[in-house]
């Protein structure tokens, strides 16, 4: 029973740690605010939230996912170590937003390659948008949409991954609308 | 990356079991004999197909097929009895690595590969690798977890994979017991012989290496990367090169050798960059010595990695490579892009339009075509 005790305790320890779940119940709870911004995700769907970043998915992050991370700029790029700023050229924001994906130590990210880049806006503001695609070990291909912009109080991207077959078609509408929604602040 | 750990885990303990069962493990002789494999044997053939499968997937092979074929066949001249068996892959890491797996795929580093000289000096690292294929030596290891230990706190191996602790059961990618090792070297050396290589090159590539590992400040655990086991290397071969009998010259080959992988180094030098290793990017290219053996586009890289890293000076130092660059090969689209971009960071209009035109016209399907579009409206929109 002890035993028992301390397990939940250390797995209460852990959720709490690593955030929690919740599933988006009604038009109420589709708005999510920050500091930083307003978003609208899709109903029915379930979104972490941390401190500096939004998981929102429909069927678990393997199946889809649109991910939002917002950053200072000296921390804008943990793993490849660099900083962003405000004027930086969206092709630089979007050269190491690529770079930082790469140097993710999971599934399929080091096979990541690039379809298309070139400028588009994220709430008005002027930034970056890539198309790409990678392969995880067990050889299933992902596709991957996203969007990023530096702006006086960091950087900030949003992206959205999906399985190639049937998925990534499937939810993208999904995606355009939170990304529609977005406001910066 | 947790499943591939655990693959690896598998790999290497089956070989340490299958020793342990200490059941008689003879060489292939050819082909024929690994089809005729007993049920442990097949199990970790089938599981390291599985391992070729993953690495291929997770994109971290190299997509030449004109190198592939060439290095593949150096390894048919060398052992033509294991025609269609052993099969060379080229992984896309700048480690400085090689390894082979008990279904006879030999993986060779673009770290490796590009900084040999000649194809004598690869036949010895592919004789090297597929001698431990044949001789089964994964069966024949007897080192077991005391030395992997060792290895325990590297994160990253041979293949490039970032990966910690378990992959390094796999004994077949850190290396073998000197024994075997040495076995290895005799079996490369005398398969370089029966294929007509010059056998004064067999110390030499492990020479070369030496210096890269000395001169980069390399310091794995790994074959290729480690200055006391690549000193054994030499040690064994120097000898077995002055035996009585052993031939005094041979082929070396190293115009096809260039024609075939010349070009690989100017790629090591962008997966460098890829890999954000800034400090062997300069390390290796502000030594005039070992940036003679790269292109004339090394300095682009040069100039890349400086702009990266982005310590005082280092944007000066970005800008002076980029122009070294430009004067010895200015039809090096990325060059101009490089320097269009400097320009439009430091507004100078004039620059930034000359290169990044240049640029398109040079490299019209160039994939950030938008961005740059983009840079000269805003550009010529300017008064």
């Amino acid at each position: 029973m002890k035993r028992l005790i301390v397990i939940s305790l250390i797995s209460l320890l852990l959720a709490a740690c690593a955030g929690q779940w919740t599933y988006v119940r009604d038009e109420d709870s589709r708005h999510i605010s920050s500091g930083r911004y307003d978003l609208t995700v899709p109903a029915r769907w379930v979104v972490l939230q941390k401190s500096d970043s939004l998981v929102v998915s429909r069927d678990g992050p393997e199946l889809q996912k649109i991910v939002l991370h917002t950053r200072p700029h000296a921390k804008a790029f943990p793993r490849i170590k660099q900083s962003s700023s405000a004027d930086m050229l969206p092709s630089d924001l979007g050269a190491h937003f690529i770079a930082e994906l790469h140097a993710e130590d999971a599934q399929g990210l080091p096979s990541l390659k690039v379809d298309k880049e070139g400028p588009a806006r994220l709430d008005g503001r002027e930034g970056f948008r890539i198309e790409a695609h990678y392969d995880t070990a067990d050889g299933v291909r992902y596709r991957l949409l996203a969007y990023g912009v530096a702006d006086d109080k960091g950087y900030v991207d949003l992206f959205y991954t999906a399985p190639a077959i049937h998925y990534y078609a499937r939810n993208l509408a999904d995606f355009e609308a939170v990304r529609d929604s977005l406001k910066l602040h | 990356m947790a499943a591939l750990g655990r693959l690896l885990l598998i790999l290497g303990l089956g070989a340490m079991l299958a020793a342990c069962m200490g059941e008689p493990v003879r060489d292939f002789g050819s082909s024929a004999d690994t089809r005729q494999l007993n049920d442990a044997q097949q199990r970790r053939w089938h599981e390291a197909e599985q391992f070729d499968q993953r690495l291929r997937n997770r994109g971290l092979l190299l997509d030449d097929p004109d190198a592939q074929a060439y290095v593949q066949s150096v390894m048919d001249r060398l052992f033509p009895e294991f025609h269609g068996t052993i099969k060379v892959h080229l992984a896309r890491s700048s480690e400085l690595n090689a390894f082979a797996l008990p279904n006879g795929s030999i993986y060779l580093n673009l770290g490796l590969l590009a900084r040999m000289q000649n194809e004598a000096q690869l036949a010895m690292v592919l004789g090297h690798e597929a001698t431990h294929f044949i001789a089964q030596h994964s069966l024949r290891q007897r080192d077991s977890i005391d030395d992997l230990a060792v290895f325990g706190t590297v994160t990253t191996v041979l293949t490039g994979i970032p990966l910690s602790g378990q992959l390094l059961a796999l004994t077949a990618m850190s290396g073998y017991s000197q024994n075997l090792e040495r076995a290895a070297d005799q079996g490369g050396f005398r398969h370089l012989i029966r294929a007509g290589y010059d056998p004064r090159q067999a110390p030499e590539v492990f020479r070369l290496m030496r210096e890269e590992v000395d001169a980069l400040d390399i310091s794995q655990p790994f074959l290729y990367a480690s200055h006391p086991r690549l000193s054994e290397r030499i040690e064994t071969l120097t000898q077995l090169a002055a035996q009585p009998g052993t031939p005094k010259s041979g082929r070396i080959g190293r115009e096809d050798f260039m024609a075939h992988i010349g070009r690989l180094r100017g790629r090591l030098l962008a997966e460098h960059l890829e890999e954000l290793d800034y400090k062997r990017l300069i390390l290796i290219l502000e030594d005039p010595k070992r940036r003679a053996r790269y292109p004339a586009e090394a300095d682009y890289y040069l100039g890349e990695a400086y702009r990266l890293r982005a310590q005082e000076g280092d944007a000066d130092k970005a800008l002076a490579a980029y122009r070294r660059c430009v004067r010895q090969n200015p039809d090096f689209a990325p060059v101009h892009r490089a320097l269009g971009l400097y320009a439009l960071r430091h507004k100078q209009p004039a620059q930034a339009r000359e290169h990044l035109r240049r640029y398109l016209a040079l490299a019209p399907q160039a994939r950030d075509r938008g961005f740059i579009e983009s840079y000269l409206k805003q550009l010529d929109s300017q008064p």
